[in-house]
This record gives structure tokens, sequence and C-alpha cells, in this order.
């Protein structure tokens, strides 16, 4: 069942140095269990992407498209009804859990909010299922530790923390913005392992936005390859590593340490100076003549192997 | 050329009682002329702290630092002004490392004109032969460091450092703050120009992947000690100590079809202020046996200078 269907997405905002154009016609879809990964350099618009879903983006953005989730349109709903669906449905796991948590208020009390919030519960009946979720997120001797600020909290038990938090409400779609970044490699592991278990045996599905294809390829099904302000590949995991078919991706794939260090030329244009036709034809080696001219449509090239590139066509 | 012996530094910590953070707590090593070592470990486990004593920014409690036979911690301020500029470090912030109100330029000129390097006519070309080398672009001489990205800001450093002909660099995380692509460019300079200038380096990283692509040789590290030393291919083929095995089986894999067993530790790393009694690791080990709590292991060699500090391999 397809539980978010993104559809001709749109997202552009003013900036003093010019239009930012973030998001470029994105179709995405994510399956019910299903974890979509989302892959990107910095600045290619991926962390706007899963803003614009939550719509927590600010006044001055122009988001065109359609968002559906369950069938409903999340562009077109009140700020009320919003409410409901953030972190009850669909929950956020942001990328530097010390400065998306309330530095004043206890690990207990921020967790608890969403129990209160959006399931009615007492304040001793929600500190009650917040240590469970702690045990569950394997936070040492839980009950002590809920009544500890942010600050006291290691980086990796902040962030474990940070998917209690998104989980608290046993949302449907979780968010999952670099939840490994900054984390020492070992912690790293520890999250990670997690995150598998939490969603491979749910009907829980996630959104991970990542630029580290070693994270996504231990937890994602799918990925969708993005480069400045659109989605350039969509494959299956196996299929996008094995067969690897937009020169982008394949240049993405070849510069990675382990897979030959082979560095491509140049890099990437900025969101408010986006090149003409294909946005990577500058740095290709295949380019040709239309490619500077006119944007390639997403063709299917295989089974659910789609790719946005004049060569397939 | 480069040799360490029981290095350590204490930091003081406290404001009634003093009590000392064992960042860096007995380190011996050496780094043969033309050699890569990789320092790994995770964060808080002293790695910085070496570079930095290695280059005597900061003082060490104890210990010997030999660069090609001086002991650099028995000269004066005037001799090691001396060998300040044979021995350079790149660290892992380049924003910070450039002066915001200097012009890329400038900045590269300054060490040229405080070690009197080339005359002030030959100067310009020097910079131009320096900015092309680093892959820059003869305009960027003339821009400031916010107005190009970090991963060009780290080309102007290194330009900058090149200037001076260094024997020795040391790189702290030079790469950590970039994207794969500006990463893969990045280190494909620091190849090309370690090979040129034949340059020995420390490179300090928590990334096992570019470690593995940098290195001859690689030392582990964890809260302060050394717990295996060894040639790159060895410790990635066949790591003996339990911490290592971990650290490298940390690593995800870039293919979802493998399968293998991941040595997950528990746990975080203890306090350096209050290290674990015996071997320091033998709280997050999965493998310890009494002995390990009580009795420090002392570093034994196995074979081929792959080093060891572990019970288990008695």
């Amino acid at each position: 069942m397809t539980l978010l269907s993104i559809q001709n997405l749109k997202v552009h905002f003013h900036t003093e140095d010019g239009a930012v154009r973030a998001v470029n016609d994105v179709d995405l879809v994510i399956e019910e269990g299903e974890t979509l990964g989302l892959i990107g350099e910095t600045g290619c618009g991926k962390t706007v992407l899963g803003l614009s879903i939550l719509r927590l983006l600010s006044e001055n953005t122009k988001v065109e498209g359609k968002i559906l989730y369950k069938g409903k349109d999340l562009l077109k709903l009140n700020e009320g009804e919003m409410r409901k669906i953030r972190g009850k449905e669909i929950a956020m796991i942001f990328q530097n859990p010390l400065t998306s948590m309330n530095p004043v208020l206890t690990i207990g009390t921020q967790i608890s909010e969403p129990f209160e919030l959006h399931q009615g519960l007492k304040k001793k009946d929600a500190i009650q299922k917040v240590i469970a979720i702690l045990k569950l997120v394997r936070i040492p001797s839980p009950s002590e530790r809920i009544n500890e600020y942010p600050h006291e909290f290691s980086g990796g038990m902040r962030q474990r923390a940070m998917i209690a938090m998104g989980l608290a409400c046993e949302p449907s779609l979780i968010l999952a913005d670099e939840p490994t970044k900054g984390l020492d490699v070992t912690i790293q592991a520890q999250v990670v392992d997690l995150m598998k278990e939490l969603t491979t045996n749910s009907k829980t599905s996630m959104l991970l936005i990542t630029h580290d294809l070693g994270v996504a390829a231990e937890l994602c099904d799918n990925i969708a390859v993005m480069y400045p302000g659109e989605i350039v590949e969509y494959a299956d995991i196996k299929e996008l590593f094995k067969n690897p078919k937009h020169p982008y991706t394949q240049g993405f794939l070849g510069s990675l340490p382990g897979r030959g260090l082979k560095p491509m030329n140049g890099m990437s244009p900025s969101l408010i100076d986006l090149p003409e036709g294909c946005k990577f034809h500058p740095r290709c080696p295949f380019a040709r003549e239309r490619c500077k001219n006119k944007r390639p449509e997403m063709v299917e090239i295989g089974k659910k192997h789609f790719v946005r590139c004049f060569l397939y066509d | 050329m480069i040799k360490v012996e029981n290095l350590k530094k204490y930091f003081s910590t406290g404001m009634f009682s003093k009590k000392y953070v064992r960042a860096v707590d007995g380190l011996s090593f050496a780094i043969e002329k033309g050699e890569t070592l990789g320092l790994v470990g995770e964060s808080g486990c002293g790695k910085t702290t070496v570079g930095r004593l290695i280059l005597r920014l900061i003082e060490p409690t104890e210990g010997k630092i030999f660069f090609k036979n001086t002991n650099i911690l028995e000269l004066n301020k005037k001799d090691l002004r001396k060998l300040r500029p044979k021995m350079q470090i790149i660290f892992q912030d380049p924003d910070s490392s450039l002066d915001p109100r200097m012009k890329i330029g400038e900045s590269i000129a300054e060490p040229l004109k405080l070690y009197n390097i080339v005359s002030k006519n030959g100067r310009e070309e020097k910079i131009s032969e320096l900015i092309e080398m680093v892959g820059l672009n003869p305009e960027h001489i003339n821009r400031y460091p916010h107005e190009l990205s970090g991963g060009q800001n780290q080309r102007a450093v290194i330009a900058r450092i090149l200037a001076i002909n260094p024997k020795f660099i040391v790189a702290d995380e030079p790469t950590s703050s970039l994207d794969v692509n500006v990463q893969a460019q990045m280190l494909f300079l620091l190849k090309k120009v370690r090979e040129k200038f034949g340059l020995t380096c420390l490179f300090i990283s928590h990334d096992l992947e570019v470690i593995k692509v940098m290195t001859d040789k690689i030392a582990v590290m964890y809260l302060g000690k050394l717990v295996e030393v060894g040639k790159t291919s060895d410790i990635f083929n066949g790591a003996v100590h339990p911490y290592t095995q971990a650290l490298l089986s940390a690593i995800p894999v870039l293919d979802p079809e493998a399968k293998r067993k991941r040595i997950v530790l528990g746990g975080e790393i203890p306090n350096p202020i209050n290290p674990p009694s015996g071997c320091s690791f033998h709280t997050r080990c999965p493998y310890r046996e009494r002995i390990c709590e009580i009795e420090e292991p002392m570093m034994i060699d196995i074979g081929d200078g792959h080093q060891v500090a572990c019970h288990l391999n008695r």
C-alpha cells in the first residue's frame, strides 16, 4: 500500500542572493513498511525536501505540487490538522540532537510531550511510557536518566533519545535526516543496528536522508539519488550498487574510498544558479549538445529502475 | 624521520581538587622517511593531542620526540623556529585556518615572506605555481576565504604549507568536513603532493575507509594508549586486538548483499579522568578475562612489526 506519494513537488524560496530552487518536479513514492534512501551531497535540497513533507519551512517558501499521505494532500491541510500529523503520524529525527532538543527541559519531559499531546496521557503515565521507550533504544538505567538534561547525555545517547522521541507515538512514517552524522563508527554501528531492528519487522516506513551510502546500504530497500533539486536515478538498493546508470551515480559511487577513489570533476552547482538542460551536463563525461538545452525526462530502463539521462532515451 | 618515546600529556582540570585527564598516556612509535602513518581512534581518544604534541604546539608532560635525531623538546625557541617550516599541520576546519581578512594569495605569501624563501620579485610567480599545483584557478588569488567553498579553502591551506617546503606533515582529519566527491579530490591531491615532495605524514582520522587508502602503517588508539600497530594491509586483513576488530567491523559495507558478523560494542568510551584499571578496554571487550581487569597488557611484537597490547595474545 502506498503511504506517501509526492507528486510534481516544487520548493522555491527567496533569499538576498536570489531565488533558491531547492526542489524541482520531484516525484517519489514510499510504500508501507519501506525504507527509502534519499542520497545526495551537501546543498542538493534533500533536507528541504524532507522538511517540506512536514511543512516545517519558513513562510516565504513557495511550495507547489502534491504530497499525498494516506490519500490526503498535506499541502492543503490547515495548521491545526497538520499539528495532528506531526509527531503522531509522521515523525522526524533531526541530524543534530543537541540543537533539536530543548536544553532547559529534562529528557523525560521532552519525550513525554508527544504522549500527553497526542494520546492525552497524564504526566505520570506518560513518564512510564518514556522509560519503556528509552529501554527500547537501550539507554542504561532509564528511570534515573529521564531526570537528566540533553547536555548530560553523550552524543550517541542523545541520538538514541532523539530516535526514541521520534518513535514515541508509533508513527507510520519516520523522516530521518542524517541520523548518524557526527557519531563515532562504533556508536554509529549501534544506532544503525537499532534503526534496522526497529524498521525491518514493523509496518513503519522511513525516509532516510543521507550522504553516507554505507549507512544507506544497510538500511534501505530503495534509493533515490538527488542532484541539485531533482531526482536523477531511482532503483532498489541491490540494483543501484550493482548497476548504476546515471553518470552522476556512477561518479558518486566511484569517488568513495572503498570503490576506487576516483573523483569527479568540478563541484555541484548552487541551487541559486542551476544550469540549463540536464543539471549534470557541465561535469558529465558523456554530455552532448542536447544535454545543454533540454532537461531529460525520467525513463524506466528496467524493473523499478528509473534514470533521468539522455543516454538511455 | 619521527620517533616518539613514552609520550604523555595530562591536562589538569577541576577548580578545587586537581584531577588529571590522561589524554595521551605513554605512546611510542616511529615513522620512517616517506612513510604515512595513520592514527585511528574515536573522538576523545587523544589522537588530535598527539598531532599537536609532535609539532610541539603544546608541551607534553613527559616523553621524547625525535625529528631526524634531534629531540625537539630540548630545543630553545630560536632553534624550534628554524625547525618549524619543516614540520607542518593541516587542520580539520580549513575556514578557521585561514585569516578571514586576508585574500587567498596574501595568506600563501605570508610564509614566503616570513621565512624569506623567494625574493619579493619571484613571489607572485611562486604563488601562481602553488595555486595551480593544488588545483585552484588564478582568479582565486584575489578572493577571500568566505568566497570559496570548504574544499577550495583546504586546497589553499595545502598550497600555503607547500610554500615552505615541509618534510613532515600532520594531517588532522583533513577531509572530515567535506562531501564525498570533494573528499576524493582532496585525498587525490594529498597523494599527489606527498609523492612529489617525498613527504612523511601522520594522518589522523576516525574514517577507516580513508585510512585504508592513504596510509602505509596504522596505529590504533584507545583512551590515550596504543592498542595495535602494524602495516595497513596486515591490520585490515588480520586485526588482532578486539577493539581494532570491532572498529573494522563497524565500517558500513558498500554492498547491500554482504552478509557478515558485526561486533557491536556495548557502552561508551570511559572517562579519561578515571580510566578503567588493567586494560582500559576491558569494560567494553567481549572477550575479557580476570587478568584484563587487574593487569595492564604490554605491547608485544607478533611478527613483521605488527604489535598488539592484549592479554589474549600472550
